[in-house]
């Protein structure tokens, strides 16, 4: 797996761990092989890492507009409608399955 | 202050968002607006970018138009719940040295006390953050670098390794956090239930800060609407 499918595999995982028990979960994390990488990285090497994953975002049409955030106290549903209308590019689905 | 640093100390943050924490005087404040100026960054929803509006509490928000940074957002703070002033928090703050240039993050402390918010991602990464720290301290390890973890780890099984690695602190800040006792009693089903009630207690005093501020970001955007 190459650099930035890691990051990206690693940013998955903790995406999916807000969804179940965050201590549950946390409790192996430290045995798994990608996250000892990724913690024996200097500071520098996991910043180029994240820009490389950006570069891949960016390329393939992500948009930098942040994505809503209902639990933060500065959510405003009407703003983000509001930036739904601009017609900026996010990354567009082009096939789902039926869940 | 917020994804960037995070990805510094070792959690795996895809944050499309820059927060930046700042002091709020009036040098200061013409400053940023110069550096804003350079992104041709502009103040979206609410508040308007104002000192007073700072000074409350509450973050102002920025999009660049700047080819390049287009649609970049940017976050500005000056108080942050559970922090000290931006002094204090210069002071312990950690610098990093690209080569090119010299990044200015929280203090690893300083940014866990950040995240403990009513938000559930913000949790996950904590532990990760505390974790990382963890896995990167050379043996044998600083006596603040084992309170640290004493105070700060959210990982059941590190902690009962911990507890029985250091026992006499361990006993000695379990005054602080109670569910160090479970944890020098190797149970972790308990501590995995106290870290719950620890996280929810938390998430509550975030809500609790945030209820009066709420309510006046919402006057602001009504007196927006009706203005404009």
């Amino acid at each position: 797996m190459n650099a930035v499918a890691k990051l990206y595999s690693l940013h998955r995982e903790d995406e999916i761990a807000t969804m179940r028990d965050p201590q549950l979960d946390s409790q192996n994390l430290l045995g798994a092989d990608e996250w000892a990488a990724w913690y024996a990285l200097s500071p520098l090497e996991r910043l180029e890492e994240s820009s490389k994953l950006w570069q891949t975002y960016l390329e393939l049409g992500g948009s930098l507009d942040p994505e809503p955030d209902t639990q933060s106290p500065f959510y405003d549903p009407d703003e983000w409608r509001a930036f739904a209308l601009d017609g900026r590019p996010g990354l567009r689905v082009v096939r789902r399955s039926g869940i | 202050m917020g994804g960037q640093a995070c990805v510094l100390y070792g959690g795996a943050e895809f944050s499309r968002d820059t927060d930046i924490v700042i002091v709020a005087d009036a040098d200061n404040l013409r400053r940023l607006q110069s550096a804003l100026d350079d992104l041709d960054a502009a103040p979206i929803a609410v508040p308007p970018f104002e000192k007073e509006h700072l000074d409350e509490g509450l973050a102002v928000h920025f999009r660049c138009r700047r080819p390049g940074v287009e649609g970049m957002r940017v976050d500005v703070m000056s108080r942050v719940r559970g922090l000290p002033d931006f002094e204090m928090l210069w002071h312990r703050r950690t610098t990093v040295d690209t080569g090119s240039q010299t990044i200015e993050v929280l203090s690893l402390q300083d940014l866990i006390t950040a995240k403990k918010t009513q938000r559930d991602k913000d949790w996950p990464m904590i532990a990760r953050l505390v974790e990382a720290h963890w896995a990167q301290t050379p043996r044998p390890a600083a006596d603040a670098a084992v309170e640290f973890w004493f105070r700060e780890l959210r990982s059941p099984g590190l902690l009962a390794q911990l507890a029985r690695e250091a026992p006499g602190m361990c006993r000695h800040i379990a005054a602080h956090r109670p569910l160090l006792k479970a944890a020098l009693d190797g149970d972790e089903a308990a501590v995995t239930r106290m870290l719950q009630e620890e996280q929810n207690l938390e998430r509550e005093a975030d809500r609790a800060y945030w209820a009066p501020l709420r309510g006046r970001l919402e006057r602001l955007r009504l007196d927006r609407r009706t203005s404009g």
